[in-house]
């Protein structure tokens, strides 16, 4: 297994520089004034929610064709990772819209997808909950999580012709999107690390897991549930 | 401004809660681990008596 | 296997699926019955304004009809699995890709069903011309049906061994069925305001695309839901 540690202390740190970039460095927006700083966050956590959503695909697809349970820990784990990220960017999407838009909610094309999502993020976890065999568990992940990836665009095709469209990016301060650019970078490293932490997590179970069989002892680590 | 700073704070609760619950996993984990290589130092010392 | 043969056995298999319904009549009456009270519920309401009724009773319609549609689904295989039938048709020397196309047949005629008596009884509850273009309203509804049955098969063959396998089946389709539920309802709303432009074809189209894309993914990924 790799050492993980430099990259565990490092990339954190990307985290407040990013805070001071969108803080301090970044002018504030005309229209909307100081609440447009969320802009930042929002994106960068939606840019993470489907990330993981076309990870766990990925590495779902993979684990059917090549059967390592590696590609179910990292499948897992995205998944976990992801499902934090669709939830973040639900709630400060609607305080963001609370704020711009008055309303706390509408059924506009990104705010619907993105619900869509966050759904079946939360079934693929109640799914793989009920199941105790992790080989069956793991099947059954990747095969939702494909689905998932394939319907994705597809929900935000149908919800872009049903209503009009999201506020897509204006033309922005070239000082802001240098910040946005940086904020995305900066959270997407942290929570690939996070992924990376959690996978070797996983794999530890898995291990103890072994061992109880081997020894005959049961702690309840049999099948690492999500 | 009191909005922008909610929903940082609940970001940054979010993501606290997600690594903890990591930390907290981690360290049992650990525990069992060394106790079960323990056990398993012990049968195969039994075993090679 | 030859063309001939798939042909035989995937006859067979919907003809048997057919059958088990008509002699045990398990699952499509209660189906039906779902599919009244959703009826009932959602007519129930206080007066709509013209204006917004076609695309709010569409929108019902559709609801219904799919919620009604995930008894059949998860019918679909649990009758089997208990019986003990599972593993014999899973020792026949059938592709996995016919069982999943019998499946979705069998599928697509009880959705089919509960429309022949849904969308005459929701017409009357509620007032709206559903059935001033039958034969579009029927393409819709076929389109529909074959994509909310593909994903359905699929979704119901990964729940079918699990324990709270009723909700978790809702609560996983309906999600992924979305744009099927979308499409059809924006293509009924179009229907019953006379509306069959180039706007009613895209919403088509899309079924269409839907269709496509789940059968193919079905075809493809069945035989890894279906094993043990």
């Amino acid at each position: 297994m790799r050492d993980h540690t430099r990259l565990a202390v490092l990339v954190p740190c990307l985290l407040p520089a990013a805070m001071a970039l969108i803080f301090w460095v970044a002018p504030t927006e005309a229209t909307m004034g100081e609440v447009q700083k969320i802009l930042y966050l929002h994106v960068s956590v939606a840019w993470c929610g489907l990330a993981g959503c076309l990870g766990m695909g990925a590495c779902g697809a993979m684990y059917l064709a090549r059967r390592r349970t590696a590609w179910d820990h990292v499948a897992q784990a995205s998944a976990e990772i992801g499902w934090l990220c669709s939830t973040l960017t639900l709630v400060t999407g609607s305080l963001w819209a609370h704020e711009a838009w008055g309303v706390w909610w509408t059924w506009e094309p990104r705010l619907t997808s993105s619900f869509v999502l966050w759904l079946i993020y939360a079934g693929i976890f109640l799914v793989r909950a009920g199941i105790d065999d992790p080989h069956r568990r793991a099947r059954t992940g990747a095969l939702l999580s494909v689905m998932a990836v394939c319907d994705v665009p597809l929900v935000v095709v149908a919800t872009r012709w049903f209503r009009g469209v999201h506020p897509v990016t204006p033309d922005m301060d070239p000082r802001m999107r240098a910040v946005l650019l940086a904020t995305v970078a900066g959270f997407t490293g942290f929570f690939v690390m996070l992924t990376l932490l959690r996978c070797r997590q996983l794999r530890a179970a898995d291990r103890v897991a072994e061992l109880e069989a081997d020894l005959d002892v049961d702690y309840g680590f049999s099948g690492e549930r999500a | 401004m009191g909005t922008v700073i909610a929903a940082y704070f609940i970001a940054w609760a979010a993501v606290s809660a997600y690594v903890g619950r990591l930390v907290v996993f981690s360290r049992r984990l650990t525990r069992r681990m060394n106790d079960l290589q323990s056990r398993e130092h012990e049968h195969s010392v039994m075993n090679a008596r | 296997m030859s063309a001939g043969h798939a042909l035989k056995s995937f006859s067979w298999l919907v003809a048997k699926d057919l059958a088990e319904e008509a002699r045990g009549r398990r699952v499509w009456p209660g189906m039906l019955l779902l599919g009244l009270v959703l009826v009932l519920l959602l007519g129930v309401q206080t007066e709509l304004p013209i204006a917004h009724k076609p695309q709010v009773v569409s929108a019902s319609l559709w609801l219904a009809v799919f919620f009604a549609g995930t008894l059949a689904l998860d019918r679909s295989f649990a009758g089997e699995r208990e019986e003990g039938c599972w593993r014999a048709l899973l020792l026949y020397p059938l592709p996995p890709a016919v069982i999943f196309l019998a499946k979705v047949v069998v599928n697509c005629l009880a959705l089919g069903l509960l429309e022949c008596v849904l969308i005459p009884t929701f017409a009357v509850v509620s007032d709206t011309p559903f059935l001033r273009r039958p034969f579009s309203l029927a393409m819709v509804a076929s389109l529909g049906n074959l994509g909310f049955a593909a994903v359905g098969v699929l979704v119901s063959s990964l729940t079918a061994g699990l324990s709270h396998r009723g909700s978790l089946l809702a609560l996983l389709l309906l999600p992924l069925a979305t744009p099927v539920m979308l499409a059809s309802a924006e293509a009924t709303r179009l229907l019953v305001l006379d509306d069959v432009g180039e706007q009613w074809w895209r919403w088509v189209q899309m079924l269409a695309a839907f269709v496509v894309l789940f059968m193919t993914m079905g075809l493809l990924v069945f035989e890894f839901a279906i094993e043990d």
